[in-house]
């Protein structure tokens, strides 16, 4: 932020068809903007797949263009499997694990062993998944490996480390208001999500709840070879490589994981919302409940948001609303992907007096999509983006194996990123417009704003309406 | 496990012994083929070839930022970045032959307009004067008003709303990306390596032609920019105070252009701008991926080839002079508190850049840094300690910049807890001699993530540009790790014991506010 102004230009995709009023002379047009190109030629190398005796799933893929290697581990862990009166469990464990020591070394002696050698060995437990990741060179490979497995197997939990680690979560709270862009993102999802995992966030009282007993507990629940797969690239002998993983990990035994039940989603009650803040620009934020990962529309909506707002910069929303009326730096929308149904929202910032203005503009290009559809431009602009930056996916071996363990882990067959590019290719006008209809709904919007509330150019709705929500 | 404990046992009296393998693994290893090639008109373009995917990054510096504003054009590098997305005489448009003497309408209406409003407090002061025969400007005012709204609406039949977006998205461009720096402005993107052509030819036509059409709406999306950046983040409005307290010369003083600033900017004052720093001469090209450097260079020739040179504009003049006692400065905001310390430093060619280098990763680099170890860990003050400079280049900065210092405090210390604490860690720094296994230890870690940097395709374009850029020479980037390796420990008592007096400092506190209501 402080080095560089760097503005946001999101990936974007084209809206063409929509302000077609007039019709360009031919020799308008720049000599460039209609060339074609044959289609990318690549077969892109396939990371080898194998299991270690104790079933942990490991993806490979040499790469000797430096003398480094990256290994990611992919721990099927998260916040949703524990109660809400343990929220922030899961994160902190994930902390903790790489801060807290191991069985061989304290905390001061690990975090000395891992940096005099310029290794990064980070963590960390989100919602549904954990990723443990190790960056060094390849001539240490043999003791950042240890090192790793190590805090994957037998972290120490230190008493110290995990009493830091809790005292600056605290601080993180007391923190938690201070920008904006964090206040709506954590009000959104609690609006949307009631008391559902994907909704909460720590408090006091669930960090007191938090132990190193309960961390110790976690871990020892989901940290099972048979629940953690390795994905791996670098400058090693491929040869040696399931021997060196065999004497890391070979003697975890693998046992049955017990999966908590995780409660179902229950659709949010729409409503208007709003949170005084003394600013001078204000967060719009509104939306209702999204899709699962493995929604079969997905393709249509990933065109949809793409032409919606999630396209960047010939989103409709940002032409609309950045471009024509210069009302916002940033807006957009998006539909996030869970195990469970995700949100649909959209999101913009603007100053006070243009507040109402700019919500309901957004609001009707929503309304728009669903009423009238698309134009066949916005579906080829959009599907070529989507087609023609497939190969960015294969840039480097670190992304290529990491995809293709993250699509075994979230359930998808070994072939999924073939037919994802089939399924966007055969998407069609009449797929995307019915995808708008069927999942955006206007009259469930659970609608939020964070700003100065008495500055606004017209209140977000009458006093009857609106939900004045106090901050803690 | 036994094999293991073996290597554990070991580690406690082995450090240095360790250290001699891990700098081994020198990038001199590393292949590092950058093929240069200079056109005639002083342009620079430096080709990486990598076949692995069919691919290419492409990376363009130009020298020129906000550092080269002046009062009355404060903002104009940053709003002329976001400009050069609006399209050139063929992209973006319907019918340019028509839209040109439109924009050059609404520029004439746009500054007559802001004359007479210029000169309506001027009236309004001698109506309140009770003066007799005060003219009455409004309805000039609205008689322009009224035919710049004519005017705009026939602009925006005229333009192809973000073509030029749509060109590089469709032909599936990622890293599409720009940003204004002081020293330097870049703009990059990441292509499928048939699209080389492409990308020749759009960007010498950007070069070449470019329109700043949509000047007045991208003008508001500018000011929306710092409300949602600075006016309502409490560290960054804080980080405003530090710069402006701590430069009171130098254009690095001013962190992010003010809204009367831009408000003010005009296309024509920006077509100005353009012309004076936008040059051949002061723009390098780097490529990394899938291409060959001879296509690229014969690309650039044809394309880059025809513009002109154009006179190198003077270097900055000013000189920050030196601060000669501590400067202190507050900032209430409705956020918990905040610390920035500020110490001014050397530019990219001082011989003591180097040791500054090495003085961060000994403070603040992992949890093993002094900072974090005792400020976090031992005396649990604050959560979060980190340093860096300002403005902040990879390559260093051109003029003497701002070695800067952020602690998050933890209740109930408070921020004066946290500078005592910092200026203990500081004041030993110049004291006394770092241990050889810590010097070891950042020297192995810049090392690290001097191979990581040349990982992708962006990152390693980025670093040659930047180097390229301020040096002349990319290969800075590869002299800056024999300089380092000389870096000792006499060098940085020295350093730090000069640049860490109280009387170079300045110090930003953020205090708490309560909301109103």
């Amino acid at each position: 932020m402080k080095s560089l102004r760097t503005q946001t230009w999101l990936i974007a995709v084209a809206i063409a068809g929509m302000a077609a009023s007039l019709t360009p002379p031919a020799d308008a047009r720049s000599p460039y903007f209609d060339r074609t190109f044959d289609p990318i030629q690549f077969e892109p190398p396939t990371p080898s797949r194998f299991q270690l005796g104790n079933g942990m799933i490991v993806y490979f893929l040499p790469d000797q263009s430096l003398p480094v290697v990256t290994v990611n581990a992919l721990v099927r862990a998260g916040g949703v499997y524990t109660p809400e009166s343990q929220t922030g469990l899961a994160s902190i464990t994930g902390e903790t694990m790489v801060t807290g020591g191991t069985r061989t070394f304290d905390p001061d002696r690990l975090d000395a062993f891992i940096e005099f050698r310029g290794i990064r060995l980070d963590g960390s437990i989100g919602d549904e998944s954990g990723s443990f990741s190790l960056r060094c060179l390849a001539e240490d490979f043999d003791t950042a490996l240890s090192v790793f497995a190590e805090v994957l197997r037998f972290p120490r939990f230190d008493s110290a480390r995990v009493n830091l680690a809790l005292a600056d979560a605290r601080e993180d709270l007391r923190r938690q208001n201070d920008s904006p862009g964090r206040i709506i993102a954590r009000e959104f999802s609690k609006l949307v999500y009631g008391s559902h995992p994907y909704g909460r966030s720590a408090t006091e009282q669930t960090l007191d709840a938090v132990t190193r007993a309960r961390l110790i507990d976690f871990h020892k629940q989901f940290f099972k070879p048979n629940n953690i797969m390795l994905a791996i690239s670098g400058s090693i002998d491929g040869a040696a490589l399931k021997q060196r993983l065999e004497s890391a990990f070979g003697d975890w035994v693998s046992a049955p994981v017990e999966w908590p039940q995780i409660p179902g989603v229950q659709a949010p009650q729409p409503g208007l919302y709003q949170i005084a803040k003394d600013i001078n620009q204000t967060n719009i934020r509104f939306g209702h409940l999204g899709v699962e990962r493995h929604n079969p529309d997905r393709y249509a909506l990933r065109v949809l948001n793409d032409i919606l707002g999630g396209g960047g910069f010939t989103s409709r929303m940002m032409e609309s609303v950045r471009s024509d009326s210069g009302w916002a730096y940033s807006v957009g929308t998006r539909f996030t992907a869970l195990n469970q149904p995700g949100v649909f929202y959209a999101s913009c910032q603007t100053k006070a007096e243009t507040t109402m203005k700019t919500l309901k503009l957004m609001r009707w290009i929503v309304d728009d999509i669903i009423d009238r559809g698309i134009a066949q431009d916005e579906l080829d602009v959009a599907k070529d983006a989507i087609l023609n930056s497939d190969v960015f996916q294969y840039e480097t071996p670190r992304e290529i194996v990491e995809r293709y363990a993250w699509m075994e882990y979230y359930g998808f067959p070994q072939d999924q990123m073939k037919k994802d590019v089939e399924a966007i290719a055969a998407v069609t006008r009449a797929d995307v417009e019915a995808a708008a209809r069927k999942y955006l709904h206007p009259d469930n919007y659970v609608v939020l704003v964070v700003g100065p509330i008495d500055e606004f150019d017209a209140p977000l709705g009458s006093a009857s309406e609106v939900n004045t929500i106090e901050l803690e | 496990m036994g094999h293991w404990a073996r290597r554990a046992s070991g580690l406690s009296c082995s450090l240095i012994a360790l250290a001699s393998v891990c700098t081994s693994a020198s990038a001199e290893e590393v292949a590092l083929d950058v093929k240069r090639h200079v056109l005639d008109n002083g342009m620079t373009i430096l080709v990486v070839e990598r076949h692995t995917a069919p691919v290419f990054s492409a990376y363009i510096h130009y020298r020129v930022g906000s550092a080269n504003e002046w009062p009355g054009m404060i903002g104009a590098a940053h709003l002329l970045e976001h400009m050069l997305f609006k399209g050139t005489t063929t992209l973006g448009t319907k019918d340019y032959a028509r839209e040109a003497p439109l924009l050059a309408r609404e520029d004439s209406l746009r500054a007559q307009i802001t004359r007479e409003e210029n000169r309506s407090r001027m009236l309004n002061f001698q109506r309140s004067l009770g003066l007799a025969d005060v003219e009455d400007n409004a309805p000039r005012i609205a008689q322009l008003t009224a035919e710049l709204e004519a005017v705009k609406t026939a602009l925006a039949d005229l333009v192809e709303k973000n073509e030029y977006e749509e060109l590089y998205n469709r032909n599936g461009a990622t890293s599409f990306n720009a940003g204004t720096g002081y020293d330097g402005t870049t703009y990059y993107v990441a292509l499928p390596s048939n699209r080389l052509p492409l990308f020749f030819e759009v960007e010498g036509d950007r070069m070449a032609n470019p329109i700043l059409r949509e000047f007045y709406a991208e003008r508001d999306v500018v000011i929306e920019e710092r409300r949602l950046k600075v006016d309502n983040e409490g560290d960054a409005k804080l980080f405003e105070q530090l710069i402006g307290t701590a430069f009171i010369a130098h254009p690095y003083q001013i962190f992010w252009e003010w809204k009367s600033e831009v408000a003010q900017l005009t296309r024509p004052k920006l077509v100005d701008f353009f012309k004076r720093y936008y040059a051949p001469n002061r723009m390098v090209l780097a490529i990394v991926g899938d291409v060959s450097a001879e296509d690229v260079f014969a690309l650039a020739d044809h394309h880059f080839g025809p513009t002109p040179r154009q006179p190198d504009p003077d270097p900055i003049a000013t000189v920050e002079p030196v601060q000669e006692g501590e400067r202190r400065v507050c900032q209430e905001f409705d956020a918990e508190p905040y610390l920035s310390v500020g110490y001014h430093k050397t530019a990219f060619d001082d011989p003591d850049e180097i040791v500054f280098r090495v003085i961060h990763r000994v403070l603040s680099d992992g949890r093993t840094s002094r900072l974090y170890k005792s400020l976090v860990l031992d005396q649990q003050i604050a959560v979060h300690v980190s340093t860096y400079d300002f403005p902040g280049s990879e390559s260093g900065d051109l003029y003497p910049n701002l070695l800067g210092i952020d602690v998050v405090p933890k209740a109930p210390h408070t921020t004066a807890d946290a500078e005592q604490a910092l200026y203990a860690e500081l004041d030993r720094l110049g004291r006394e001699p770092i241990s050889a296994d810590e010097l070891q230890k950042v020297k192995n870690r810049i090392e690290a993530d001097f191979v990581w940097s040349l990982y992708s395709n962006l990152g390693l374009a980025s670093n040659l540009a930047e180097y390229e850029a301020r040096a002349g020479n990319w290969r800075y980037l590869l002299t800056v790790r024999d300089q380092l390796a000389k870096v000792n420990q006499n060098d940085i008592m020295r350093v730090a014991s000069i640049a860490f007096r109280p009387q170079n400092r300045t110090v930003a506190t953020l205090v708490p506010m309560e909301p109103e209501g």
